[in-house]
């Protein structure tokens, strides 16, 4: 019971610790002395978000090994995450539709199936890995990596709710998926568009001024991604709706038996040992 | 030569303190040249500068200009004015919104050149060596991956080609499933396979120490520190007191990581040397963060703003000089080619 409340204080903590530093750079500053401070703070911001969110990622993963990962699910997840990356390779060599990228397809589905934790780790490193191996490490890496950890771990959501209301293998389950993967093909592309958009900086309605209060802030980084993002996040979250579409229900049948397979434990009987 | 992982990093940490640290236009210049410089001669079979690199800085360069030129209609010295009242194009059109968006580029190229170059120069096994020794598992997933890539696309070529064979061919996205779930369950046997040999292996069997009963407690209160000295700094306006609640926090995290990585045993294969070389370049980026960081008696700003009017921005030797010093792994690549030879 002490262990549960611990683990959802540490959730609690690392998302409070994540959103703040998203929104970071919408809060205003306590000092209006805006010219030196406000160039200095617009060049710091990315690496402020940057090393924020790279302490959530390393406190959120410390926490989940925690659970003492066996060899299966490290197996299962190096594997589906090596298939991700392959994946990937896809989503940057041919930029089909805007944003569109099949990655997210296998996070949700893996976190939906397999729980938030693995959602979260699955999301995670398949940005590393993916980064590691296309060169693009940089100070946007941990920005997506909290982002796909978290469009991973929220699928466990939906599961839930599936549970919840007894759809389980039911085209409302499908729907139910096709609905997040929409959602999230928006709120990715909003949450991860915050890293640079202090960059774009300057007087006017869609840009970031240090010293705005939050709503004005936010009100002007709302205009910035209706009129830039929302278009090119909108084939992002049409690629998702397809890819569950077509492939979802195939996909989910397959990793449940697997699942099966994956959590089977095999424990020594005390009673066999006497015999022995 | 190969310079230690870690000084790279530290080489790393200095340009990009550089670069959070100046707006002035001539530093973020010379900062890029010296990048360029850096990678045009680092980067592997290649003497001369990526196109890559180029295409990007240009288009970087040209959109943050325009784009800001645009957006922001701010500053006295007004180029031409477009008339009418269409949003984003009427309206005046300054010479100091093109040079802030140039310097927002600048600082974008900058920032990229920089991981452009680490992710050239230093290995993806030594990157996933830099995993904390406490993150292990994670580690090997890492590895698990990386080294399956490749066995994937084979994999995938193979199930192509045999769909291919059968007739199958991919005109509408529900073509590809034949070919995405033998690849799903192909990759989720040989998953069970690993697991397999792993545990054969005896990589669960492994003695762990036990954790020490207050460090689950530590990860929460880390958390707290870190958060609590944010708001610090952004409520109170208390640097000093925020910095040290940060400090605080990310001291225990890496306390934390020492005592949970000592509970594992570990077998190193290889393990990197520090050679003179890389404790030099070390040290010396060591000497150009501090040298950023500090506001030092007599040290001229390294600010720059050029609302409302534009000004000629300020030059300090001293400055130009530390970032001239970025180009040490430059220098001690040469030697060691040449003492080689």
């Amino acid at each position: 019971m002490k262990e549960k409340a611990l683990n959802a204080l540490i959730y609690i903590l690392v998302t409070f610790l994540g959103i703040f530093a998203y929104l970071y750079p919408l809060l205003s500053l306590g000092s209006q002395n805006q010219n030196l401070s406000t160039t200095a703070r617009t060049n710091d911001l990315p690496l402020m978000m940057a090393v924020l969110l790279a302490l959530c990622i390393l406190v959120i993963i410390f926490e989940i090994q925690e659970m003492r990962l066996s060899t299966k699910l490290i197996a299962l997840l190096g594997v589906l995450i090596a298939m991700n990356s392959v994946l990937r390779f896809i989503d940057l060599t041919l930029p089909i539709l805007g944003g569109f990228s099949p990655v997210f397809f296998l996070i949700m589905i893996t976190g939906y199936v397999f729980g938030g934790r693995l959602g979260f780790l699955m999301g995670a490193l398949t940005m590393l890995i993916s980064a590691l191996v296309t060169g693009g490490v940089g100070p946007w890496l941990p920005n997506q990596m909290f982002t796909a950890g978290w469009v991973g771990m929220s699928a466990v959501t939906i599961r839930r709710l599936v549970v919840w209301t007894n759809q389980e293998n039911k085209p409302a389950e499908i729907w139910l998926l096709i609905i997040l993967g929409v959602i999230w093909g928006f709120l990715y592309g909003a949450i991860t568009n915050l890293w640079f958009w202090p960059f774009l900086s300057g007087p006017g309605n869609q840009v970031f001024n240090p010293g705005n209060s939050l709503l004005v802030s936010l009100r002007n980084y709302g205009i910035y991604y209706l009129a830039t993002s929302l278009l090119w996040d909108t084939g992002r979250a049409i690629g998702n709706a397809v890819l569950i579409f077509f492939f979802g229900k195939a996909t989910l049948k397959v990793l449940r038996r697997f699942q099966k397979r994956f959590y089977f434990v095999h424990y020594d009987s005390p009673i066999r040992k006497e015999t022995i | 030569m190969k310079l230690h992982t870690w000084s790279w990093l530290s080489w790393l940490i200095a340009g990009l303190i550089i670069v959070s640290t100046t707006r002035n236009p001539l530093y973020l210049l010379l900062l890029i040249l010296v990048l360029f410089i850096i990678q045009s001669i680092l980067a592997k079979k290649e003497s001369h500068l990526p196109i890559s690199t180029i295409k990007f800085s240009i288009s970087v360069l040209f959109l943050s200009s325009v784009l800001n030129a645009f957006i922001s209609r701010f500053g006295e010295t007004i180029l031409f004015k477009i008339p009418g009242h269409i949003p984003l194009i009427s309206g005046s059109v300054t010479l100091e919104a093109i040079l802030f968006g140039a310097i927002n580029g600048l600082v974008l190229i900058a920032m990229f050149t920089l991981f452009t170059i680490i992710n050239a120069v230093i290995p993806v096994q030594d990157m996933v060596r830099l995993i904390p020794h406490a993150l292990h598992p994670i580690a090997v997933v890492t590895t698990i991956a990386l080294t399956f890539i490749p066995a994937m696309q084979q994999q995938f070529r193979t199930i192509q080609d045999a769909q291919a064979m059968r007739g199958q061919r991919l005109h509408k996205l529900s073509d590809w499933l034949p070919l995405f779930i033998p690849l799903l369950i192909g990759s989720l046997e040989r998953a069970m396979q690993i697991a397999e040999a792993m545990t054969a292996r005896g990589y669960s069997v492994q003695p762990i120490k036990k954790q020490f009963p207050m460090q689950k407690f530590i990860l929460p209160a880390l958390l707290l520190f870190i958060i609590s000295g944010w708001l610090v700094i952004l409520i109170l306006n208390k640097s000093v007191l925020g910095w040290l609640l940060i400090g605080s926090g990310i001291a225990l995290l890496f306390s934390l990581f020492f005592t949970s990585g000592r509970r594992f045993p570990k077998t190193r294969f290889h393990e990197e040397t520090w050679k003179i070389p890389s404790i030099f370049f070390l040290f010396t980026c060591l000497g150009i963060t501090i040298f950023f960081l500090i506001p030092f008696p007599g040290k001229e700003t390294l600010a720059y703003n050029p609302y409302p009017l534009i000004t000629t921005p300020t030059i300090s030797i001293s400055v130009l000089l530390a970032i001239l010093l970025l180009l040490i792994p430059t220098l001690l690549n040469k030697r060691e080619t040449h003492d080689s030879d």
